[in-house]
C-alpha cells in the first residue's frame, strides 16, 4: 500500500517530542535497545581502529557507551537533535561505574565522549573530519535520503566507515492498517524502503554498501500499551497530516476492534522491520559536481549492489 | 570551549568555521551571522536555535 506523505514531519516536532521522551526512553525502548546492541555486535567483525566516530542520533547513550568500550582510544562525538536526550546521555556515562573505571581519565584530560546538538541533515562538523559514523534507529526521521548521506560522506575521511540501522516498510504495519480502516488521515509514520535506502547510498557512491533486513516482532497485551510505549519512546507519529483534534473516543475504538485481526495467543502484535547498512566512504575525495547523473564516476555497479541486498528474517 | 571539539564543529549552514564568544558563550559564524548557543555546555547547532547577528 502506499500512503501519501508529501512532506511528512517537521524536524521540530521531532525535536519536541524527543525532549519530551528523554525521561521516558529507557524505560520503554526495547527494540531500540536490542538493534543498538546488534549493530555494535557487527562492529566485531569490521577491523576498524577509529580516532572519532560521530554517533548521530545518540539519544540516552547506548551505542556512544558501546563504542566508547570497544574504542577507548578514540574520541567519540555523541550527538542528537533533542539536548534533553544528550542530557541523560551524559548522566549515565558520568555514573556509569564500569564505563567510569576503564575510561575515567580520558573524561578529564582528553574529554573522549563530547555532545553536541545538531540535525543529521545539517551535520555542524568540518569536511573530512570522522573515522566512522555510527547512527541506530535515527534516520528514519530524515525524508531525504540522498542529502543525508551526501551529508555523511562530506563529514566523513576518506576510507571512513558508515554503520546504521533504520526501520523499513513493514514496521507498524498493523497499527498502519488498523488505522487505514477507521481513519484518512496519517495516523503511523510512513518508513522507507530497503530498496529506496539502497538507491541512495548508490547516488551518492559509497564504496561496498550492504544492506540486510531484519523482523523483530514484539507482542503486547492491550492495544493501549503499544500507544503508550511508542509515546514513552518519541516514536508516536510525528505526520503533519495527523489529525489536530484529539483522536475520537469512539474512533480509536473501531481501531482496537480492526487491530483485533492481528492478535495471535501471544498477544497483540507488533512488527519492527529493522534495516543494516553499512558502507565505505571512497579513499578518493568527494567530486563536488555530485548531482549531475551523467557523471562516470562509479566503483560498484547496480546489478552488483543489489546482489549484495540480502534478507533474512527473524522473531 | 574545548579546543579539539572546536576545530572540528563548523556551521551546519555554510560548514565554515567557527568562532568562540567566551563572553556570550556562543560560537559565531562571521559569514551567515549567526550564533549558536551552548547550553550545558552542549553547543546547540541548530539553525532554529540560533541567534542573529546585525549586520554592520
Amino acid at each position: 500500500m502506499t500512503e501519501a506523505s508529501p512532506q511528512p514531519f517537521t524536524k521540530q516536532q521531532v525535536r519536541d517530542s524527543f525532549n519530551k521522551a528523554a525521561e521516558t526512553y529507557d524505560t520503554f525502548a526495547i527494540v531500540q535497545r536490542e538493534v543498538c546492541k546488534r549493530l555494535l555486535e557487527r562492529l566485531d567483525y569490521i577491523k576498524v581502529a577509529p580516532q572519532m566516530i560521530l554517533d548521530i542520533g545518540a539519544g540516552t547513550g547506548q551505542g556512544t557507551q558501546g563504542l566508547a568500550l570497544q574504542y577507548p582510544d578514540a574520541h567519540i562525538i555523541s550527538m542528537d537533535i533533542a539536548e534533553n536526550m544528550l542530557l541523560k546521555n551524559r548522566d549515565k556515562i558520568q555514573t556509569q561505574s564500569t564505563l567510569a573505571k576503564k575510561v575515567k581519565n580520558f573524561f578529564k584530560e582528553k574529554q573522549m565522549v563530547q555532545f553536541v546538538c545538531a540535525d543529521a541533515e545539517q551535520l555542524p562538523f568540518a569536511d573530512a573530519s570522522m573515522d566512522m559514523i555510527f547512527s541506530s534507529l535515527t534516520i528514519q526521521w530524515c525524508p531525504d535520503l540522498t542529502k543525508l548521506f551526501n551529508e555523511f560522506r562530506r563529514v566523513l575521511k576518506p576510507g571512513g566507515l558508515l554503520m546504521f540501522t533504520t526501520l523499513g516498510t513493514q514496521t507498524l504495519h498493523e497499527l498502519r492498517a488498523s488505522w487505514a480502516e477507521v481513519s484518512d488521515k496519517i495516523h503511523v509514520n510512513h518508513f522507507a524502503d530497503m530498496h529506496d535506502i539502497g538507491d541512495a547510498l548508490y547516488n551518492v557512491q559509497v564504496e561496498n554498501p550492504v544492506m540486510d533486513n531484519e523482523t523483530i516482532v514484539l507482542n503486547y497485551q492491550s492495544i493501549k500499551q503499544i500507544l503508550i510505549e511508542l509515546k514513552a519512546v518519541g516514536a508516536h507519529n510525528q505526520n503533519v497530516g495527523r489529525e489536530k483534534a484529539l483522536t475520537g473516543k469512539s474512533r480509536l475504538q473501531a481501531m482496537y476492534k480492526a487491530y483485533e485481526k492481528f492478535r495471535t495467543e501471544e498477544g497483540y502484535p507488533v512488527t519492527y522491520d529493522v534495516l543494516y547498512g553499512h558502507a565505505w566512504n571512497p579513499k578518493t575525495p568527494m567530486q563536488k559536481t555530485q548531482s549531475d547523473s551523467q557523471q562516470q564516476h562509479t566503483s560498484i555497479s547496480l546489478a552488483q549492489l543489489k546482489s549484495t541486498l540480502g534478507s533474512r528474517e527473524r522473531s | 570551549m574545548d579546543k579539539k571539539l572546536l576545530d572540528i564543529l563548523a556551521c551546519p549552514v555554510c560548514k565554515g568555521e567557527l568562532n568562540y564568544d567566551k563572553e556570550n558563550n556562543e560560537l559565531i559564524c562571521d559569514k551567515d551571522k549567526l550564533a549558536f548557543p551552548i547550553r550545558d555546555d552542549i553547543p546547540v547547532m541548530l539553525e532554529s536555535e540560533a541567534r542573529t547577528l546585525e549586520t554592520k
